[in-house]
């Protein structure tokens, strides 16, 4: 039952109309119960699994600072080393496994485990909340209502925004006020985040899936058009999520973080990271970053060297088990040493250059985009061999008849109009926001998203691409 | 509450961290208010105060400043402990 479906229409619809008409005092529990309801779904046993972790989360929380200062970080280290453990087990036993099965001449029994959707999201909220406690900066949550709720919150459950707690539960607990313009506001964002991803990324994945499940049989332009293509896919599957979470957000009088700020507007791979998944790169630079750099700091550039490196091998990994996100992370760690080295220098070059600085920035700009389309090639490839396979055959036949086979003129046409839409909507383009003056007005666009989706929406169900992670 | 010679060697090392000889710090100060203020040179100031003073900060402790008055009183806090007062360090 995931955002773009029928089902969570009907179940979103129920939940808010129960929590309209729960007495002030309950609308917490009914949030807390729509969702745990919701989560069952994807098995009782995930659900016992978040419940599990919430405690252990909650207890530790209280007793970490009820002990003398001095000890507490033992009981942070006995945190993270409980989180980390349940998470590598449920994510990557398989993968482990496996890897050091190609290094033992008597192997391991291969093991299954089922991975329980949103655990990544949970697990790095749990921490980032324990790593408060301990760094003094919020006071452990005494409610276990309100905590549970923190954790289990449905909107944000499966895929983020990672809140941190001293944003969200004093939210929680504030009493709900109907607002019927933030009701408004919320449904605007949900038409926004379902046009991004039924009528634009589902569309766009055609293309992609055709090209990335057989690449062997492509190459030339045909490959580096699917790269670039999955490279707005993704932003377009993951933004619009986030914009429907936020949505839903809004509805039950919560403001979720953003996670995109026009992230392929960024000038330098520094910027992309400030823009992109804001809310998971915001936990990487303070919760893994910062504490190595910290403990790097004498050795000059080689420590922040060493420092970016294993906050994005992290990264990387913590996308998935297998070894393309790895090398996407190290890739992005490898591009991040080097700006941070070099930034400083390559700005004074670029301001001696003479170059339009509006040219330099559309350089920069095309330049930043391209090596983040190259880094999702193994984001994307089935396999390492197909990611290596599309970055060596990138030149040769300028052939495109296969894209006009993908797509009919009707379905170009309306992924262009609703990315010329979308280009006006609010959060996607910050200086940019409807004006109900001039143009077109709130009735009018949101009619015409509306009917986008019923039309040219695609219906065939695909799950949202961080659903995995 | 850190003394003024403290704030004075803080600020000639702010100056040369943010590369910016117009930073003047006050007590409320923090990172929003210095642009290029980030992760990175958050710890670079770190270490050009740890040079400068001859203290060390835990990985903690780095953490949890919320601003620059009470990132002064550390300094200030480390000094003392340390033996030496305030007024020495003048160079």
């Amino acid at each position: 039952m995931l955002f773009n479906t029928f089902g969570y229409f009907v179940f979103a619809i129920t939940a808010f109309f129960v929590f309209l008409a729960a007495p002030g005092k309950w609308k917490r529990t009914v949030l807390l119960t729509a969702s745990y309801f919701f989560y069952s779904f994807f098995g009782v046993k995930s659900a016992l699994l978040l419940f599990s972790v919430s405690l252990v989360s909650f207890f530790f929380g209280i007793t970490m600072r009820s002990v003398r200062s001095s000890r507490r970080i033992y009981y942070l280290w006995g945190a993270i080393f409980l989180h980390v453990a349940t998470l590598v087990y449920f994510k990557y036993a398989e993968f482990i496994v496996m890897n050091v099965n190609y290094f033992l001449k008597e192997p391991l029994s291969p093991i299954h485990v089922i991975m329980p959707i949103g655990i990544s999201f949970y697990i790095f909220q749990s921490l980032a909340y324990l790593f408060d406690i301990y760094l003094e900066k919020i006071q452990p949550e005494k409610h276990l209502g309100y905590f549970l709720l923190y954790l289990s919150f449905f909107p944000k459950l499966l895929q983020g925004p990672i809140e941190r707690a001293s944003q969200l539960i004093p939210q929680l607990k504030r009493g709900y006020v109907f607002n019927y313009n933030k009701i408004a506001e919320g449904v605007q964002l949900i038409i926004v985040g379902l046009v991004k991803k039924m009528v634009v990324a589902d569309r766009l994945a055609f293309f992609v899936n055709e090209i990335f499940s057989d690449v062997v049989n492509f190459s030339g332009l045909v490959l580096v058009l699917a790269s670039y293509i999955f490279t707005f896919q993704i932003y377009f599957d993951f933004s619009g999520y986030t914009d429907i979470a936020r949505g839903l957000g809004k509805i039950f009088g919560i403001e979720l973080s953003e996670n995109f700020q026009a992230p392929y507007l960024a000038t330098n791979i520094q910027e992309f990271w400030r823009k992109w998944h804001i809310t998971f790169s915001a936990w990487l630079r303070d919760y893994l970053f910062t504490p190595l750099l910290s403990q790097f700091r004498n050795f000059g550039a080689w420590g922040v060297v060493g420092a970016v490196l294993i906050t994005f091998a992290i990264c990387g990994l913590w996308h998935g088990p297998a070894w393309g996100f790895v090398i996407f992370g190290l890739i992005h760690g490898a591009y991040m040493g080097t700006s941070i080295l070099t930034l400083k220098k390559r700005n004074e070059l670029w301001e001696r250059s003479r170059v339009p600085a509006g040219w330099v920035r559309k350089w920069r700009i095309f330049v930043t985009f391209n090596m983040i389309a190259l880094s999702f090639v193994f984001f994307r490839a089935d396999s390492m061999k197909d990611a290596v396979y599309i970055l060596t055959h990138l030149t040769g036949p300028v052939d495109l008849s296969i894209l006009f086979q993908a797509y009919s003129a009707i379905e170009i046409l309306s992924l262009i109009a609703a990315v010329a839409l979308l280009a006006k909507s609010p959060g996607f383009a910050p200086a940019i926001s409807i004006n109900t003056n001039r143009g077109l007005s709130q009735q009018f666009y949101y009619g015409v998203m509306v009917n986008l989706l019923i039309f040219l929406g695609v219906k065939k169900y695909a799950p949202f691409i961080y659903f995995r992670f | 509450m850190a003394n003024a010679a403290v704030l004075e060697e803080l600020n000639k090392i702010f100056c040369e961290v943010f590369d910016d000889d117009q930073i003047r710090i006050f007590r409320e100060m923090t990172a929003k208010d210095i642009a290029g203020w980030d992760s990175l040179n958050h710890i670079n100031l770190i270490v050009a105060v740890e040079k400068r003073f001859d203290i060390k900060f835990t990985t903690r402790e780095i953490m949890t400043y919320e601003n620059v008055g009470q990132f002064a009183d550390a300094v200030e806090e480390k000094l003392l402990k340390s033996g030496r007062t305030p007024d020495l360090i003048r160079r």
